[in-house]
């Protein structure tokens, strides 16, 4: 079930300038400079061509859109599409595309019919930076409400907050049909009724505050839209105003059940940006503290998907494991879930003596066999088999053309992880494997997960023997030589970790100053969720549980 | 600090209202206690006592003869109200049954509740109620007397009598059932009953527990109905499809044991059940797995439950009510559950026999309290089956669950019939 | 109790029933009819019970409050609630309904009490031990009145059978392989 994937390939330079020209051969007024990105090529583009380039480019292999980032430039306004290739080799692997646009006319085409993914991403961009993309099917603002004045992420924004605020609760309040009107369908003569039924914001299924908007006909369902930003708390527009130290807290509240990797991107993006070397024991810190985290977060998962299929006590069960690892974060860092352990250039403090021998080594030793029984009792139980196995079927075109990372990718077929990809901290020098699925079911979403345990457990072995064999030489070293107040050079670079969600990324644009310019998240969760109105559709009700569940979305991640 | 406690002043008076209460109360309990004395002194030498003072003859002396003489035995035009001899089964068994209700089914159910809690806990390495009472025994009735304070909330446009009548509709079938469970042996001395441990000895024993199970569906499409609310209609609507689907293959379980039987009464299946090879599962062990599967999807307990899924997106019957209304269907779930494995424990496993045989001794004895003992014994080991089967298992989803009730659990409860029919001929 | 005459039980059985009964025709709001049909069952039942037919009072509870009864109740409330109708009984042609019901009432009292009812010796001979009632009723079905009996579920399975056909008729229509040869049916005879 596992595979290990190919390599990155060779000289960089060379593969660009093949690529530049035969764009520019392809699309000659189009394309207009070259430049970069952190390690990666950048076109400028044309904005009104950019939909006939990302064809082009989507035929050369480019088949995931993993970012659409948008940065107010003063008078301009800048899109960065982020290009990558997970079914087919490309080189170079990932590229950028910018477009310019004049800030009073934010407008250009968009790229929905190129890349599903583009759907959501656009409809953020709109939201929260002013920029419409003409020929988009859905237009509406996605984490604000409908009736918001503004766009946030702009400069210069500013807002009367109270008539604002007071509009939006009134037309909320005397709105008596939050969920629509029931509609009606022809069945061969026989006309039945459509019920218009809304699920949650409020409900113990949906993993947090997710409203999602059903039509429903009989037991199927016929249309279902997300609505979303119940939990939007404003992180790029936080970002920044922090400074890059004091903005780490901030990111513990992102996917909250992962805090570490929200911190790790956090500062592997600023360290980037600063061109910062850490120190060794840093990285397989760093590399410890992740890979918990991910035992952690696959675990809750666990849990929490037996009990929306209605078996109560696997959950019990997952979270007294994980009270061991929440214990080991507590000695850690003081915290159980938002640790803010991670620091720009290190971590914020060294292993307790004797950390990996009392705690974690006997937690690697205790863990498969508690692993093995809960999983049993899933796994092993006819009735999860019947409920799980063969619904929800993703092909694995529809997972890349939407944007999924993560197991959700994983389960349908493809073998990406960022730790393989594009590695970071020490992960190149450890080995695992990638537990790939075969039919894209939520068996198939389920196992995977299960299997990521283990793959876990087996690199924390490994690191646990690096700190084992360079304990004596390397203690103490937990940060690189900082300067007082952090300010890296103007510019931006983009890096991506390897959550239990998918791939968290940062955009991150430098000015010089204390402060990010641009502080763009790429979240998981977010572009996971993008998916669910279209498999949704012709699903039965029960299913419906049944294939969010798998999805494993984190609100806070959502929302952002 | 002193400004946080409340000021209690007493203004140093008491009420002549509470005066007068106190000293009616206190007349009323000296009359009571009086009364009781000389009714208890006057037993021994009764003629209730000399006849053998058990609850039929308690019945037959005072509330049958005696009124039956009053005016010479004539009543006039009243005649037609004399009570006869026949009242007398039909008024024991009533009044026995009233003290099964109210000193057994209410205490019996309160603690089902709070073992399945407990037993739960267990199972999901934690503890369950611990702070209420010494360990947590005292849960139970605090979530009682809860619901029994708690607002009495009826939604705006529903319909009164029907929100009002549904939960007695479910509660009052679950109830009496109570009438025909054989708890123990009935001692039947020269044609005159000595002691019962049977409410009434009906001879359609299983057939009247059938039949009443089955009005309890009405009360829970009338809830859903009632609630004013379409997807509790809904929610309704699919546990009732649920619980006539698998009435089926729960009579046909029943069926096979009174085809082996040759008897529909309950005390009787009890009675002729002698030593554990003569048990009925013996020829039934197909019966035992149909019968606690329909048992658990008409109690709907996991992985039936799904009306009471809170992951579901169609909310369940009982979702308008609150306080003691929903404290019924409550009880009547887990009255129900109490039914449903006496009954499995009186036709399949031997009722109130004891499973050793009588040269044990006191292991082997089960006249009156210790068959009431095995009887309680065997119910709880079942019930702790369900719960067990409660705490593994996930839910199914309900197309799966009507296409094992009517093309599985059907086909293979004829079989069972069958081939319990067959053994039954070969075996005569 | 039995064989004594109406005793206090049959007139309360009997108001009870004629009460509902009533309730039946004459209430506007169906459920409350439906509920009141599931009571006058019920009654009839315990009339049952009242002269000795244990068995016959156990399946008229068990099929018709337990299953008709249920079965009307499904009906009128998936109709009235999910399609949003109003249902009411009206009392429009009260009157006529009043005056058949009379006259079918007196007609069949008439034929009750001068017609010659002779006992059923197999059947009676049970008396009131059930398992003995419910031998002779089955053997009572299987020889005597086989016939009725088999044209009876002949009767069900049409039921049960147009029932599966009309549940089916959307999904049938729907289906594409059924679509597929009806056009090919259609280009044929074109």
């Amino acid at each position: 079930m596992s595979e290990t994937p190919t390599e990155q390939v060779q000289s960089p330079s060379a593969a660009v300038a093949q690529l530049d020209a035969s764009l520019r051969a392809a699309c000659p007024d189009d394309v207009l400079e070259l430049s970069s990105l952190g390690d990666s090529p950048a076109w400028t583009i044309v904005p009104a061509a950019i939909a006939r380039v990302g064809a082009r480019l989507r035929q050369a292999g480019y088949d995931h859109l993993e970012l659409v980032s948008t940065v107010d430039r003063g008078e301009q306004i800048e899109i960065v599409y982020l290009l990558d290739s997970m079914l087919h080799r490309t080189d170079p692997r990932r590229l950028a595309l910018r477009c310019v646009v004049p800030r009073e006319a934010a407008s250009l085409p968009t790229l929905c019919g190129v890349w599903r993914a583009a759907d959501w991403f656009e409809r953020e961009a709109f939201d929260l930076m002013g920029v419409t993309f003409t020929g988009h099917p859905d237009p509406r603002r996605i984490l604000l409400p409908d009736q918001w004045q503004g766009h946030p992420l702009r400069k210069d924004y500013e807002y009367d907050s109270d008539t604002m605020v007071q509009e939006i609760l009134d037309a909320e309040l005397n709105n008596d049909d939050l969920a629509g009107t029931d509609g009606h369908a022809e069945h061969d003569g026989m006309v039945t009724e459509d019920l218009a039924v809304n699920m949650g914001p409020q409900h113990p299924s949906t993993h947090g505050v997710l409203r999602l908007r059903l039509r429903l006909d009989g037991e199927y369902v016929r249309e279902c839209d997300p609505d979303i930003g119940f939990l939007h708390r404003a992180f790029e527009k936080l970002g920044e105003l922090k400074t890059f130290t004091n903005g780490i807290p901030l990111t513990d509240r992102w996917d909250y059940l992962n805090a570490m990797g929200n911190n790790m991107v956090h500062c592997q993006a600023v360290e980037a940006a600063m061109s910062l070397e850490v120190p060794e024991r840093v990285h397989w810190t760093r590399m410890l503290v992740l890979e918990l985290n991910r035992v952690a977060s696959h675990l809750v998962f666990i849990g929490t998907y037996g009990l929306d299929l209605g078996a109560g006590t696997p959950f019990l069960f997952t979270f007294r494991d994980r009270e061991r690892i929440l214990d080991m974060f507590e000695l850690l860092c003081g915290a159980r879930l938002t640790y803010n352990y991670l620091r720009i250039g290190g971590v914020a403090a060294d292993l307790p003596r004797n950390f990996i021998a009392d705690r974690v080594r006997p937690f690697l030793a205790y863990l498969p066999d508690r692993l093995a029984e809960i999983d049993q009792l899933l796994t092993g139980n006819q009735i999860f088999l019947e409920r799980t196995k063969g619904v929800g079927i993703w092909p694995a075109e529809l997972c890349v053309s939407y944007g999924l990372t993560g197991p959700l990718l994983r389960a349908s077929g493809v073998a990406r992880d960022v730790r393989r990809v594009y590695p970071y901290a020490r992960y190149d020098q450890c080995e695992f494997d990638i537990p790939v699925g075969e039919n894209g079911d939520c068996y198939d979403r389920y196992i995977v997960r299960v299997a990521e345990i283990r793959q876990s457990l087996r690199l924390l072995d490994q690191i646990c023997a690096w700190f084992e064999a360079n304990e004596e030489t390397t203690r103490g070293q937990i940060s690189a030589k900082v300067p007082r107040v952090i300010k890296p050079p103007a510019g931006e670079v983009y890096t991506c970790v390897e959550t239990p969600r998918g791939e968290l990324g940062l955009h991150l644009v430098c000015d010089g100053g204390e402060n990010p310019y641009r502080y763009k998240i790429r979240r998981p969760s977010f572009v996971n969720l993008g998916l669910f109105g279209e498999v949704a559709r012709d699903q039965k009700v029960a299913d419906l549980i049944a294939i969010l569940g798998t999805t494993d979305i984190v609100m806070g991640e959502v929302d952002g | 600090m002193a400004t946080l406690q409340p000021e209690l002043k007493a203004n140093g008076r008491i009420s002549f209202g509470s005066l007068l209460g106190l000293a009616v109360g206190l007349l009323v309990l000296v009359a009571a206690v009086g009364f009781g004395l000389h009714v208890l002194q006057a037993i021994p030498s009764s003629e209730w006592w000399r006849q053998g003072p058990s609850l039929t003859n308690l019945v037959r002396l005072y509330l049958v003869e005696w009124p039956a003489s009053w005016h010479g035995g004539d009543w006039g035009v009243w005649n037609f109200l004399r009570p006869g001899r026949g009242a007398v089964p039909v008024i024991t068994a009533i009044l026995s049954w009233t003290i099964v209700i109210f000193g057994f089914m209410l205490p019996m159910v309160t603690y089902q509740i709070y073992a399945l809690r407990k037993i739960l806990g267990f199972m999901q390495a934690r503890v369950g109620p611990t702070q209420v009472g010494p360990l947590g025994l005292l849960q139970t009735p605090c979530d009682v007397l809860k619901l029994l304070t708690k607002e009495d909330v009826i939604p705006t446009k529903a319909d009164r009598w029907v929100f009002f009548a549904a939960p007695f509709m479910v509660l009052v079938p679950a109830s009496m059932a109570y009438l025909v469970i054989p708890f123990g042996n009935q001692k039947i001395v020269d044609g005159a009953v000595r002691y019962s441990l049977v409410c009434g000895d009906l001879n359609i024993g299983v057939l009247y527990l059938s039949a009443i199970s089955s009005v309890a569906v009405i009360g829970i499409i009338s809830a859903g109905w009632a609630s004013n609310n379409k997807y509790s209609l809904l929610g309704a609507m699919r546990s009732a499809a649920q619980l006539v689907t698998y009435e089926v293959p729960l009579s046909l379980a029943l069926l096979a044991p009174v085809v082996w039987a040759g008897t529909l009464n309950l005390s009787q299946f009890a009675a002729d059940q002698g030593s554990v090879w003569g048990w009925y599962c013996w020829p039934n062990l197909l019966t035992i797995p149909i019968f606690v599967v329909s048992a658990l999807a008409e109690l709907g307990h996991t992985p039936f439950d799904l009306a009471e899924a809170e992951s579901e997106l169609v909310a369940g019957y009982n979702v308008e009510y609150s306080g003691m209304k929903f404290a019924m269907f409550f009880l009547a779930e887990f009255s129900n559950a109490f039914i449903l494995s006496a009954v499995a424990v009186t036709l399949l496993f031997g009722g109130w026999q004891s499973p050793f045989p009588e040269s044990w001794g006191p292991l082997g004895w089960d006249a009156g309290i210790f068959g009431m003992f095995w009887f309680f014994a065997k119910t709880l080991a079942m019930i702790f089956g369900l719960f067990w089967v409660r705490a593994t298992l996930p839910r199914m989803r309900i197309d799966q669950l009507m296409g094992l009730g009517w093309k599985f659990m059907i086909p293979l409860g004829l079989a069972n019939l069958l081939l319990v029919a067959v053994l039954r001929v070969l075996v005569g | 109790m039995a064989g004594h005459g109406p005793g206090p039980v049959f007139w309360l059985l009997a108001a009870v029933l004629i009460a509902s009964a009533l309730g039946v025709v004459t209430l506007r709001n169906m459920v409350h009819s439906a509920l009141c049909l599931a009571v006058t069952l019920l009654m009839a039942g315990g009339l049952y019970l009242n002269m000795g037919a244990d068995l016959l009072a156990g399946f008229q509870v068990l099929i018709y409050v337990g299953a008709v009864v249920t079965l009307v109740l499904v009906a009128i409330m998936l109709i009235a609630k999910i399609a949003d109708r109003d249902l009411s009984q009206t009392q429009a042609r009260g009157g006529w309904a009043a005056a058949v019901s009379i006259i079918v009432w007196l007609l069949l009292s008439w034929v009750l009490a001068h017609g010659t009812w002779t006992p059923n010796a197999a059947l009676t001979e049970g008396g009131a031990d059930a398992a003995r009632q419910a031998k002779a009723l089955s053997l009572a079905l299987l020889d005597p009145y086989l016939l009725p009996f088999e044209v009876a579920s002949l009767l069900l399975l049409v039921a049960l059978m147009g029932a599966v056909v009309l549940a089916q008729h959307t999904a049938l229509a729907e289906r594409s392989d059924i679509k597929a040869a009806l056009k090919e049916g259609e280009q044929r005879d074109a």
